[in-house]
């Protein structure tokens, strides 16, 4: 059996990047019968455990993006974005199932995606996709509130989403200037109309009081009234609509404040 | 759009011109002044009725200029207190309306609040509603105001509006109206992303005896030209496959914007938009003679209606994208006395010779007292059109047909079982199918296992022996499917394999599943049996 490492980096997506990197820097030396004995915690997760080494890692964008593009171009479009997004999960086991499953990735190629009967590619698969469903979620539960100038929206999400997210209000609101703030990890992403969109860690500019704001504004109380108006008396359902949108989803919402 | 907006849009009057003479057959209150609050209430209330919401079908870029893109899977942005999705900003454009459905809240002879958006109105709605991302776009339907033809023209106008002034390229559903100017239909096509006519009634009977001012002809005749225009338009594009989605770039809007408009001179000066219909009748493109209507089985138009519609033949031709979602269409469930074999037929029907995208049902909800409609206290029939869902997904994505699903001899669906396990316990012949060997479609039909886990099934069996534990780590419901397959040549317990045997298993297995009659399905006890 060979000696287990324990890689520690930060919460971040280049954090975790990082430790992919210096993870197959290691697994290189320790030669072909590599038994996936490198493991990655993140960010407070200290659990230090006996016989094991444990390394510090140093964020270093360029070596994260060394990774990501060696990922794309290596693996393909698909594999790249699961991977994405399963770096953006809030899982704590998520570099280490990374690791296992990059291992078997780069020896298998593209196609390791078909090996669903293996716990890394399968792991992987679930990470990727609740956090592909948490983002389109909020696709459509994001509500902006008007600003003098600005479209203001705030959001709690599990994930990491902003990143998923941002792409697509880019190319939905170009002339628009807007800013989503994710309360959850306190980061936001700020896009200025006609601009491209940047994520800004800086929650004393980004956190909002909105209350205010919406009493002032007429499609609030409008989209109020419609909200109320479009359901169907005779086939109320709570249930049915606790499952479509569980209550966690409704603290930002303005239908349901 | 700023506040002040906002305001004199409230304080301005309904803006359409009423015919006085029409208003005093409509049943109708109007007030002078409604603010915009009040309008909406009303009109969201009566558009509640119309099932869809979809905002699925297309992807569309957004331009970089304008505002808004569409995704091909849909976006919800919320769901109401019923447990629908809420994805469209659902409006009736006015409930006034000339003719009288029995079933319908808004029919002419019921004593209601009546009001009318303005096409700026609704724009502006839609534009903020959006900004907020409240919505995904704009569901616009309408009671019949003078006329089909000028309730059409406020559409086209509408729409005109929002796709160029405004510039709006999110999602828009437009209701067709029956008995509508067929050019009106096209260029309305032109701006829209999904068209629906609802069918209403299953049979030309029920129609007649519910919706005497509505034709099964004026109904069918629009579906027809509508599903011409978007087969014209799809070949246009090359897309030949049933599945294939329309993906627009960015840029399309803006080119479009470029081309000279075709005739939008506004509702008031109709005469114009009509005359510029003889001018763009130098279509290059040919319809494909060799795909004719597929052959009449009870539901589909006769030959001199068919001779009427060769005018409309050369309908989505013009170099733009016509109707890119597709179409739907809806029909009220439970109002006549159809079973559910003739429904699922009509909709198999529909969705072969119309080639529509989605048919929805709609359990009828009694809103109006009349001796030709079922009671005010009924409930609606939400089981039954739960299982006519399920038998509608069965027809589109697993390859049944309704004759399988159901026949004259057993005409309603089994309220205990939904349709696919009600199929397999009648075909036990069938199974069980080892999952290692059997081809997708064979899994498709196997109850617990759907299109993803079948898909899952067939890529990762490839790479090794796969366990029932696998299965149900890819999603396969094992409580209904463990009756049907066999994994490596087991099944996953040692059952008799006999058909009351497994139903028994599927109804009492699992927690009974409450009709709205508060029906409950218990065990027999030896009383039942007479054997005490």
């Amino acid at each position: 059996m060979q000696n287990s490492y324990i890689l520690h980096c930060d919460d971040t997506i280049d954090g975790l990047l990082t430790a992919l990197y210096d993870g197959f820097v290691i697994k290189k030396k320790l030669g072909s019968s590599y038994d996936d004995c490198i493991s990655i915690s993140i960010g407070s997760d200290q659990n230090y455990s006996l016989f094991s080494t444990w390394i510090e890692i140093m964020t270093d964008p360029k070596k994260a993006s060394l990774t990501a593009s060696t990922i794309y171009h290596q693996l393909g479009a698909d594999v790249y974005a699961q991977v994405f997004r399963t770096l953006c999960h809030y899982d704590d086991s998520r570099g280490t199932v990374l690791m296992g499953f990059l291992t078997r990735a780069f020896k298998e190629g593209p196609s390791v995606l078909d090996h669903l009967s293996d716990p890394y590619v399968m792991r992987v698969l679930e990470l990727s996709r609740k956090c592909g469903n948490e983002s389109h979620l909020f696709y459509g539960f994001v509500r902006f509130t008007q600003l003098e100038n600005t479209l203001y929206s705030r959001i709690e999400p599990k994930c990491n989403v902003l990143p998923i997210l941002s792409p697509h209000f880019n190319d939905r609101f170009p002339k628009e200037n807007w800013i989503i703030y994710d309360v959850t990890h306190k980061i936001g992403s700020v896009h200025k109309a006609g601009n491209s969109w940047f994520i800004l860690e800086d929650p004393a500019l980004l956190d909002i009081d909105l209350t205010n704001h919406q009493k002032k504004d007429p499609f609030h109380a409008l989209w109020r009234s419609f909200f109320q108006a479009i359901a169907i008396e005779e086939r109320e359902n709570p249930r049915c609509q606790n499952t479509l949108i569980p209550k966690w989803y409704r603290r930002h919402m303005d239908e349901f404040l | 759009m700023n506040t002040d907006t906002f305001t004199s849009l409230s304080k301005s009057k309904p803006a359409s011109p009423h015919d006085p003479a029409e208003l005093s057959v409509c049943g109708s209150i109007t007030k002078d002044s409604m603010t915009l609050d009040e309008k909406l209430a009303i009109l969201t209330d009566a558009a509640k009725y119309d099932v869809a919401c979809t905002s699925s079908g297309v992807d569309r870029k957004g331009s970089g200029k304008g505002i808004g893109n569409s995704q091909a899977c849909g976006i919800c942005h919320t769901f109401a207190a019923d447990g629908r999705c809420v994805s469209l900003l659902k409006i009736l454009m006015t409930n006034e309306c000339i003719f009288d459905c029995k079933y319908c809240i808004n029919r002419r002879s019921n004593d209601v609040l009546r009001a009318t958006f303005s096409p700026d109105e609704i724009c502006t709605l839609t534009m903020e509603f959006y900004r907020r991302n409240y919505i995904e776009g704009l569901f616009l339907s309408s009671g019949i105001l003078q006329s089909p033809d000028h309730t059409m023209e406020l559409f086209y106008e509408t729409l005109y509006k929002l796709r160029h002034t405004y510039h709006f390229h999110g999602y828009i559903h437009i209701k067709a109206i029956p008995g509508g100017n067929p050019f009106l239909l096209e260029q309305i096509g032109y701006l829209c992303d999904r068209m629906s006519i609802n069918l209403e009634l299953p049979t030309a009977d029920s129609l007649k005896a519910l919706a005497p001012h509505k034709t099964r002809k004026n109904i069918l005749t629009p579906m027809k030209q509508i599903q011409i225009g978007i087969r014209n338009s799809r070949q246009n594009l090359r897309l030949n496959g049933k599945y294939d989605h329309v993906s627009m770039s960015g840029s399309y809007y803006d080119r479009i914007t470029q081309d000279p408009p075709t005739a939008f001179i506004g509702a008031d000066s109709g005469k114009d938009l009509f005359a510029s219909s003889q001018t763009s009748s130098h279509r290059s493109v040919t319809p494909d003679s060799n795909r004719a209507f597929p052959a009449a089985s009870g539901w589909s138009l006769s030959a001199a209606e068919e001779t009427s519609l060769s005018e409309s033949a050369a309908f989505g031709t013009a170099r733009k994208y016509f109707v890119p979602a597709g179409q739907s269409t809806q029909m009220i469930v439970g109002a006549t006395s159809e079973n559910d074999y003739q429904l699922l037929t009509i909709t198999e029907n529909l969705y072969k010779q119309f080639e529509l995208k989605r048919v929805f049902f709609s359990a009828f909800i009694p809103v109006n007292d009349d001796p030709a409609l079922p009671a005010r206290d009924t409930k609606p029939p939400l089981l039954r059109e739960h299982r006519l869902y399920q038998a509608d997904w069965l027809l589109r994505f697993y390859g049944f047909g309704a004759s399988e699903l159901l026949s004259p001899m057993r005409p309603n669906f089994n309220l205990q079982l939904d349709p696919k396990c009600d199929w397999a316990v009648r075909h036990l012949e069938k199974f069980p199918v080892e999952i290692m060997k059997a081809d997708y479609y064979e899994l498709l039909r196997v109850p617990g296992i759907g299109m993803r886990s079948a898909r899952r099934i067939v890529a990762s069996r490839k790479m090794g022996q796969l366990t029932f534990l696998d299965l149900k780590k890819f999603g396969v419901v094992l409580k209904r499917a463990q009756f049907f397959i066999t994994c490596n040549g087991h099944m996953l317990y040692r059952i008799p394999f006999d058909e009351r045997f497994i139903t028994n298993q599927l109804i009492y297995g699992e927690k009974p599943f409450l009709d709205s009659q508060g029906l409950q399905f218990t065990q027999p006890t030896l009383f039942d049996l007479g054997l005490s």
